[in-house]
């Protein structure tokens, strides 16, 4: 007969196994975020996974830089020999919000199946993020050197090269050691208070429960993603119709009369530039929805007043002159009617005519160097 | 509800079923205070106060209605008025208490809520001593509660309601899109008609106010059940199981296994689970059917991860509800599913619809079998499908499990004695098995096409496209 069980008994027992569990499967964590379904069984995603409600197929995963790399399609194999590797950095207007992955600016580049004066193909990998802040930028170009790039295009705009902007950020504070060698390297001044440097508990199965779970429901969306391609919600708002009229009091408003190039993150610029060689980096001052509205002669949008906006062109303009930085000024080359739901957001037909914009640059930068 | 509310109701079972007195008062407290504390905000903020209030009130003037005479003195209920009283009160104090982490503080004026207390106090006294009329009053009852939940049940009324009652209060009235949840008010419907029938009947059993509150809103089985009955629970309510160190083990396992399915396995599958938006996406047969199954097995561990809790819940606090589920997806017909899906529910329409309309057809011209069982099943399962919503979805999702019951039933009647004699060798019996799980499975799994999508157009659409036909 066997003896009975005591609760007390177990429930010690359970509580001995989960510390133990908890010390022995810790490294498990980064080692399912570099061993994803992704571009093993399931291809790869074309952008980094992001979405903003749970009605489409992907999961928010910022937290862990790791899990997006590995889902991601670069991370497929070793670069092919025959290929000339772009990669995009950017924010949301790069990654393509509100529309489908195989409509975003990346994929409009590789759907002309450029071609190099080498006879190498020109492949672009998209690893923008829906956020402005060419910090979180340079954290992804620290990783994306790994995979080789020949060329970098850097979508920029205002907002996301103000020092102002730096605590809407979600990347950073995931990734603190990482992101304070990086400013620690380049002397990037940028506050530190919000990275802490990890901890023995931060790596624990506990403390990681949430991102584990999101780590399942990303390697679990591969399905839905592989069946319907589809990774984010697909807008059909145009902003010409609804945005002509610039409400000055929008939250999004620059509270700013005038700006000066000190409250621009160019030593953020410089740090990627040294990062990425001996790739260049190609500057692009992202296209900006301008409304013709009543209050338009003060206001382009409803982010940004003209007069710090010229200034913003200016300082860039000035700025990659004196370094021989390649750079384009996009800021009004896109139509009104090719803006979706902000004043960066365009249409795949947007995507398009931005691309076009872009590849003499590519192709003059991609026949340049010894490579 | 989530993990830190089932672990807050886990510890206070726990405390509760310990309790060597007081249990059944301490109970009532306890169920009283989470029925206000689980609603969910509506659109209209007051009615997280005024919905709870409902639920009493119906379960109170239910009991009114119900009650033996032996059962009536002011001595033996004067203690569960005084809780439901109190805890409503106290509830609506928080105004000046401000614990929003606990409940809102922006509940009604004290004065309001106790002229309504008083209202409901005069009625259920009224109908206890009006016994002339008490019939009448059941039927009354039991004809009002199918109203509110077709009420409840119909989006479109729902969404009148609510854009009428946002116009009064000089609301934007697409404030009140949002759907209107009466927590747990599904079950509560089927507590009340269960115990009113009974009563007429006269085989519901003798109970005070306490004991039938307590029944009613019992905390674990709230919200998404099992459906007890009455002479069942009160057995258990007056004399706790005994609970030696085994059942503390069984519960705890239990409560585990469920939170398991439901916040693991449920909402694991919950991301590709077939949805409205995956069938106007998805390319290609394979795909849809994996989806579906994800959703077969999603509601399955999701539905049957609640019930495991209630279970677990129940247990802690002395009591044994009974099971919903018994391995339905593994059930080799479809009776044999519906006698292992969502069991006491099933067993509610059996005892309370489908047994007496048979007998009536049975009774009166006499019809052929066939039409009896096809009328009866049919309705049965319309109905059922019609208590999860009044929509079409439902209508369609509920006549294709009363058309399979009724094909199988005639299936077994016409192959009795016909079928080839391996079938009857165990070898035999072993393959018609599998085979019959096969078809039970998928064929309640392409049901779920009219329960989860929301037009029937849809379910069509995901319908063709299952068998590439799209």
């Amino acid at each position: 007969m066997s003896a009975p069980v005591k609760p007390w008994r177990v429930i010690l027992k359970a509580i001995v196994l989960f510390c133990v569990l908890n010390i022995v499967l810790a490294p498990l964590y980064p080692w399912l975020s570099n061993h994803e379904v992704y571009n093993h069984i399931l291809p790869g995603r074309l952008r980094f996974p992001w979405i903003q409600k749970q009605i489409a197929y992907s999961v928010n995963l910022y937290e862990d830089m790791d899990a997006m790399f590995s889902s991601h399609i670069l991370a497929a194999g070793d670069k092919p020999a025959d290929e000339f590797r772009v990669l995009f950095l950017g924010d949301s207007s790069f990654w393509g919000d509100g529309i489908a992955a195989s409509d975003t600016l990346t994929e409009q580049v590789n759907r002309l199946d450029l071609r190099t004066c080498r006879n190498q193909r020109i492949v672009a990998y998209n690893l923008a993020m829906p956020s402005l802040y060419v910090m979180k930028d340079l954290l992804f170009l620290n990783r994306g050197v790994q995979y080789k790039p020949d060329l970098i295009v850097w979508g920029v705009t205002l907002r996301s090269l103000s020092y102002s902007n730096s605590n809407d950020d979600l990347l950073l504070p995931s990734h603190p050691d990482e992101a304070l060698a990086l400013i620690t390297r380049y002397k990037i001044n940028i506050p530190t208070d919000s990275l802490k440097p990890g901890t023995v508990w931060n790596r624990t199965l506990w403390a990681g429960r949430v991102n584990l779970r999101k780590l399942f429901i990303l390697q679990e969306s591969g399905l839905t993603w592989t069946a319907t391609g589809i990774d984010g919600i697909v807008t059909t708002t145009r902003q010409a119709l609804v945005g002509n009229d610039v409400n000055p009091k929008d939250f999004n408003m620059l509270h700013a009369s005038t700006i000066t190039a000190g409250q621009l993150m160019f030593d953020v610029l410089n740090a990627g530039d040294d990062l990425a060689r001996p790739a260049p980096i190609l500057i692009l001052n992202e296209p900006i929805f301008i409304a013709t509205g009543n209050s338009s002669r003060k206001y382009y949008n409803a982010y940004y007043p003209r007069t710090p906006y010229d200034e913003y062109r200016k300082f860039l303009s000035d700025w990659a002159q004196s370094r021989g930085q390649p750079y384009i000024d996009a800021w009004n080359s896109i139509p009104p009617g090719e803006f979706t739901d902000t004043p960066f957001h365009l249409t795949p037909d947007g995507e398009k005519q931005l691309a076009s914009i872009l590849v003499p640059s590519i192709l003059q930068l991609s026949c340049q160097g010894g490579q | 509800m989530n993990i830190i509310q089932i672990s807050i109701l886990a510890v206070t079972a726990l405390i509760l079923g310990r309790l060597p007195k007081g249990r059944q008062l301490a109970l009532l407290v306890v169920s009283t205070f989470v029925v206000f504390w689980l609603q969910p905000v509506e659109p209209f903020i007051s009615l997280k106060f005024w919905l709870p209030v409902a639920t009493l009130t119906i379960t109170i003037v239910a009991w009114a209605l119900t009650c033996a005479p032996e059962t009536r003195n002011w001595k033996q209920n004067w203690p569960a008025i005084a809780i439901l009283a109190g805890v409503v009160v106290l509830m609506d104090l928080n105004r000046y208490f401000g614990l929003t982490q606990v409940y809102m503080s922006t509940t009604p004026p004290v004065a309001l809520t106790v002229m309504t207390l008083m209202g409901i106090a005069v009625t259920a006294l009224l109908l206890i001593l009006w016994q002339k009329s008490r019939r009448v009053f059941q039927i009354a009852a039991l004809v009002l509660l199918i109203l509110i939940l077709v009420f409840l049940k119909t989006p479109q009324l729902v969404s009148l309601a609510l854009n009428y009652l946002a116009s009064a209060h000089g609301q934007n009235p697409d404030t009140a899109n949002a759907a209107l949840s009466w927590l747990g008010f599904s079950y509560l419907a089927f507590r009340l008609m269960h115990t009113i029938r009974d009563r007429q009947s006269g085989r519901l059993p003798a109970v005070t106010l306490a004991e039938y509150v307590n029944y009613v809103i019992f905390f674990p089985a709230f919200t998404a059940g099992p459906i007890d009955r009455l002479e069942r629970f009160v057995k258990e309510l007056r004399t706790p199981l005994p609970m030696a160190d085994e059942d503390w083990i069984d519960a705890g396992t239990r409560l585990f296994v469920g939170l398991f399915k439901k916040f693991v396995v449920a909402d694991l599958l919950a991301v590709i689970s077939l949805s409205d938006v995956v069938v106007s996406q998805v390319k290609g047969a394979g795909w849809m059917w994996l989806f579906l199954y994800a959703y077969a097995f999603q509601i399955y561990f999701d539905f049957s991860g609640y019930t495991d809790i209630a279970i677990g819940l129940g247990r802690l606090l002395g009591f044994r509800l009974p099971e919903n589920f018994a391995a339905p997806y593994l059930k080799p017909n479809l009776t044999q599913f519906w006698n292992s899906w969502h069991m006491t529910l099933t067993q509610w329409f059996r005892a309370y619809f489908f047994n007496p309309l048979t007998r009536a057809l049975r009774g009166g011209k006499r019809l052929p079998v066939w039409i009896i069982i096809f009328v009866t099943q049919i309705s049965t399962m319309v109905l059922i499908g019609l208590w999860h919503g009044v929509t079409i979805n439902y209508v369609l999702w509920g006549a294709w499990h009363g058309m399979g019951l009724f094909i199988h039933n005639r299936w077994s009647e016409f192959s009795r004695g016909r079928l080839p004699g391996w079938t009857s060798s165990p070898g035999g019996q072993r393959v018609m098995n599998v085979i019959g799980v096969f078809l039970t499975f998928n064929y309640v799994t392409l049901g779920w096409l009219f329960f989860t999508l929301s037009t029937p157009t849809l379910a069509w659409e995901a319908m063709l496209k299952l068998f590439g036909m799209s």
